[in-house]
């Protein structure tokens, strides 16, 4: 690998919720700049609060975290972020392209009336993800798929340097899912992307290294994943199906699993 | 209810319906947008601890209720924000505890107090000249804050884990948005008292919400809900002899029946 930057560094994080044990701990990691990250894992592993951590919206207990080689808080305005859709008021009254122009949305100085550049870029944003027509509708009157783009399309609003999405792909159909893939592979090719799925074909379909978050994190830098990640990762649920280009690969399950080739990166 | 008009009381409730009407349609669209209905219900009715200690102190019920809300506001901000998944109790036990306190405070006072009828389910044709100049303060300081931070308040009630990384200082907005539903709250406690407030806070946004594409629109058309079932209660109680606070929630459940009927109708 030839000396890239660096976007995304964690060394020794630990971070716990208020008066519970930890979520994460002896997490280390860092992302070169170009990078496709697929972050996998468990429910309640810790994927979410990994990207919160480094959005810089938790502060570790323990150790660093750099984004963009400053502290999150400093640069979290260069990343777009797409989080978790699921707790979304659908009902809410506001129309796509407003939900795009909060991309342009700057904390220090906020307008009522957004500046033609704003405009500009949010109309831009909205062409490339396709939903330029549907700008004057409520978001609510969207289906799943369309709703994601308007999300990935405000992230891009913010011409970011680097992408962080929450499971972007969660409930929507399967075709909606490549299509999105396609979106995101597309992006990769001038952006970090850093993704939380649970959708293991995601790793097969567009990442260029994988993270297995289970209290601890597991990195790997190749688009594959090992059985011992999956063990470490899934636990006593074991994933039956990896998907490794296509076609797919089964991999069963070990019971005296000695991993092959699992690398912890420090 | 012309002839109505030539009584002093009668033009200062239709003023007072004016300023609840602003501050339910601006307020209610945020409580409703951020599902702080709960958490408005429970400012109301703790502001009844704040009645109690004016009564006993001897000074205004309504500087007492404002202030008893505004710093119900405060608490629950921080207690919620050290522990989100808890609001809801917190909220629920300082309902309880702020009535509690209204009534201990109340005992303590001498005399009767027909006027805490007035607080608990409305006073809109008792309101004086001073309730109705400090209601119009409020609603227009409310109405300058909304203004001045809507981009701010839009963000935060949309998406505020999206806001946060857009350097929205979102804790201090959300106790900033507490301290705005508990002012816009007792301003409406003066038109339908502090038991009832809380259907004039959510009935006007929840009819105004499908049919607007941005909080703004919502608000205003929220506005003009309020005013319609405030002037259409105010009439029938003047017609019928009838206490006004619950003849206008009353006017506003009709109307919100009939829309549930039709929206239902119109999906089916």
């Amino acid at each position: 690998m030839e000396n890239r930057e660096i976007d995304i560094e964690l060394s020794g994080v630990r971070f716990a919720y208020n008066g519970s044990g930890p979520v994460l701990e002896g997490v280390s990691l860092s992302v070169p700049r170009g990078e496709f990250l697929a972050v996998i894992g468990p429910n309640g592993g810790g994927k979410s609060t990994l990207l919160r951590l480094i959005l810089g919206l938790l502060e570790p207990q323990e150790g660093t975290v750099r984004l963009l080689g400053r502290p999150p808080r400093e640069s979290v305005q260069r990343v777009g972020y797409v989080p978790q859709e699921t707790n979304l008021n659908r009902e809410f009254p506001i129309s796509v392209e407003d939900v795009v122009l909060m991309g342009r949305f700057s904390g220090a100085a906020m307008r009522w009336i957004p500046s033609s550049e704003d405009r500009q870029v949010a109309e831009e944003v909205m062409e490339r993800l396709g939903v330029l027509d549907l700008r004057r509708k409520r978001v609510g009157e969207l289906s799943q798929g369309q709703r994601q783009r308007v999300a990935i399309a405000r992230a891009l609003a913010v011409r970011p340097a680097l992408m962080l999405l929450d499971e972007p792909t969660a409930s929507v159909d399967v075709k909606t899912q490549a299509a999105l893939y396609q979106i995101l592979r597309e992006l990769n090719r001038t952006l970090t992307v850093v993704m939380v799925s649970h959708d293991l074909t995601a790793i097969a379909s567009c990442a260029t290294s994988v993270a297995c978050v289970n209290r601890s994190v597991f990195f790997h830098d190749r688009a594959e994943l090992t059985e011992e990640m999956v063990q470490g990762a899934y636990g006593s649920c074991p994933v039956e199906l990896i998907a490794h280009g296509i076609p797919h690969r089964v991999l069963h399950r070990h019971e005296n699993g000695n991993g092959s080739e699992r690398k912890d990166h420090a | 209810m012309l002839e109505a008009l030539q009584f002093s009381f009668m033009r200062n409730a239709l003023l007072a319906g004016l300023w609840v009407s602003l501050a339910c349609g601006i307020i209610g669209t945020l409580v409703v947008a951020n599902r702080l209905v709960f958490l408005a219900g429970g400012i109301a009715h703790s502001a009844y601890g704040g009645v109690g200690l004016a009564i006993f102190l001897g000074f205004s019920p309504f500087l007492g209720a404002m202030g008893f809300s505004l710093a119900m506001a405060v608490l629950l901000a921080v207690l919620s924000s050290r522990n989100k998944s808890r609001a809801d109790t917190f909220v629920g036990v300082l309902w309880a505890v702020g009535m509690a306190l209204g009534v201990l405070f109340v005992d303590l006072s001498p005399g009767y107090r027909a006027d805490l009828m007035n607080l608990l389910f409305g006073s809109i044709l008792t309101v004086s000249s001073r309730e109705l100049w400090m209601m119009a303060g409020i609603t227009f300081l409310v109405s300058v804050a909304v203004g001045l931070k809507y981009r701010d308040l839009l963000a935060l009630s949309y998406d505020p884990e999206f806001a946060a990384t857009r350097n929205v200082k979102v804790s201090s907005l959300y106790t900033l948005l507490l301290l705005l539903v508990a002012a816009g709250t007792v301003v409406a406690i003066q038109a339908v008292g502090l038991i009832l407030v809380i259907a004039l806070l959510t009935i006007p946004p929840i009819l105004a919400e499908r049919s607007c594409r941005s909080l703004a629109s919502m608000m205003g058309v929220s506005s003009a809900w309020s005013a319609l079932f405030i002037f259409l209660g105010l009439d029938l109680s003047y017609r019928y002899n009838l206490t006004s606070g619950a003849t206008i929630i009353l006017v506003g459940a009709f109307f919100f029946f009939l829309h549930s009927i039709w929206t239902h109708r119109r999906q089916a």
